[in-house]
């Protein structure tokens, strides 16, 4: 490359790496986002613990009103087991969208999702 | 050397450029941002609440939020017929002393009243609050087939129903406004105000809301849903959701509902009831007959006032469809859908207004 000058070959090189960091972030940026909500653990009305939506797993949870144990599967969560009087909360259907709730009330625990994009009501009665 | 050095000059350029805006979004977040925060409760009424509101800061919504729990908590008490509460007399209070004295309560448990009292003609009977002893019988009946250790599943006695069935009346509850006391005259007489208490509370913090000017705000009170205007300072609607009575196998909604500065209530029977030969018995009982209503699965109703919308919703829970429906159309300001035992579903003239698309 003798031809070119010395000036332009920085020139060139200069311009080669912003255009690799302007792709870099361009990339960053318009990416999809992985995470696909968060599961939040409320208990009485304080929030103690919170899971990702997308990692596989199952979570106990103690109180001292009793035990949890909740399932996250295929961006769902569901409750498995609990030793409440009437299980409701192991009757309910698994929750993905952002806002629905699981609760367990003789334990005062609620399980919500939150920070997923997909559309949910606000309440549902 | 020189080129270089510039090289990792620009790379530090864009690097710190990078990092400056991030490190800005994160201590924007930390400070002031206006959004929507929400906060559950799970020590009243015996049930769920969901709190939302628009506020700048954390700090402003858990001062607000709190406030709401605790004027929560004490309606809780004063409407309970369950439990009674140290230095608190209460509706149970009340029930406790028929046919032995007055009792002097808290002006908000008159005022209840009086509104349990104007439900009951507003109703055409089918919201009645003094019948509270049919409606233990079946509280028993409902606690004892769904406790979790050794279920017993039986229907009450037919005598017994009808027995108890007698024993109600406005006119034996003597409510003095200038001594604040009540006094069931009738000792087999008791108020049960289950069917009303959740959404006329829900009405009362509306109220204060209101008062303090704290709009984009929202509360779900175990299904009574209510709103003080729209969802933000665009004013967009807050999502309803009307929920599938087969909720426990389905995830869909049955439908959503558009929602701005009304309430909305559901009534239905999934919530509380057993089965018993192949019968579904709920908690929403037919005050003409002594037994639970059982003609349709769920009736969701949207008007302004939050404890009218309980109320209606109990009462249209009761009626039958036609009769609701004509009953319905003669309100102003109320819609209503009606969804069937075989999962149809019937709206009133002007429900359609309010579906989400």
């Amino acid at each position: 490359m003798k031809f070119l000058s010395s000036f332009k070959k920085d020139i060139i090189l200069i311009f080669s790496i912003l255009l690799i960091a302007c792709i870099g972030i361009l990339i960053f940026y318009f990416m999809p986002k992985p995470q696909s909500g968060i599961v939040k653990i409320i208990e009485n009305g304080k929030f103690v613990k919170q899971l990702p939506l997308n990692e596989d797993t199952t979570y106990t949870h103690q109180t001292d009103r009793g035990t949890n144990t909740i399932e996250i599967k295929d961006n769902k969560v569901s409750v498995i087991n609990a030793d409440c009087k009437n299980h409701i909360c192991m009757k309910h259907y698994a929750i993905s969208k952002n806002g629905e709730t699981i609760i367990c009330l003789p334990h005062h625990l609620v399980i919500l999702i939150q920070e997923s994009t997909s559309s949910s009501a606000d309440f549902v009665i | 050397m020189k080129r270089i050095l510039s090289i990792l000059l620009i790379f530090s350029i864009i690097l710190s450029i990078c990092g400056c805006s991030s490190t800005k979004n994160i201590n924007e977040k930390e400070k002031k941002e206006y959004k929507l925060r929400q906060s559950f409760y799970t020590d009243t009424f015996d049930t769920f609440c969901a709190f939302y509101a628009f506020t700048n800061t954390e700090e402003e919504f858990n001062t607000l939020s709190n406030e709401i729990h605790n004027m929560l908590i004490e309606y809780h008490k004063f409407f309970d017929i369950y439990n009674e509460y140290d230095g608190i007399s209460n509706i149970r209070t009340i029930n406790n002393n028929a046919g032995i004295s007055p009792v002097k309560v808290d002006k908000k448990i008159i005022d209840l009243l009086k509104y349990c009292q104007s439900m009951t003609k507003k109703t055409n009977n089918y919201v009645d609050c003094t019948y509270g002893r049919v409606m233990s019988i079946w509280h028993q009946y409902i606690d004892l087939a769904t406790q979790e250790e050794d279920p017993i599943i039986s229907v009450p006695n037919n005598n017994d129903i009808q027995k108890a069935l007698q024993k109600h009346g406005w006119d034996t509850v003597q409510i003095d406004e200038k001594n604040s006391t009540v006094y069931i005259t009738d000792s087999m007489v008791s108020l049960n105000v289950g069917s009303i208490a959740k959404g006329y509370a829900a009405q009362r913090i509306a109220d204060y809301l209101k008062e303090k000017n704290l709009k984009y705000t929202a509360i779900n009170l175990g299904g009574n849903v209510t709103t003080i205007d729209g969802k933000g300072s665009n004013k967009d609607f807050w999502k309803v959701g009307v929920v599938n009575p087969e909720k426990y196998e389905e995830e869909e909604y049955l439908l959503t509902l558009n929602i701005k500065a009304k309430s909305v209530a559901t009534s239905g029977d999934y919530e509380r009831f057993y089965i018993a030969d192949d019968n579904r018995y709920c908690h929403i009982i037919d005050l003409k007959t002594g037994f639970p209503a059982n003609s349709i699965r769920a009736v969701t109703v949207i008007t302004d006032d939050a404890g009218y919308a309980d109320a209606l919703s109990t009462a249209l829970f009761i009626m039958p469809i036609n009769e609701g429906k004509k009953y319905v159309e003669s309100l102003n300001n109320v819609e209503a859908i009606w969804i069937l035992k075989d999962g149809k579903t019937i709206q009133s003239s002007s429900f359609e207004n309010y579906i989400a698309e």
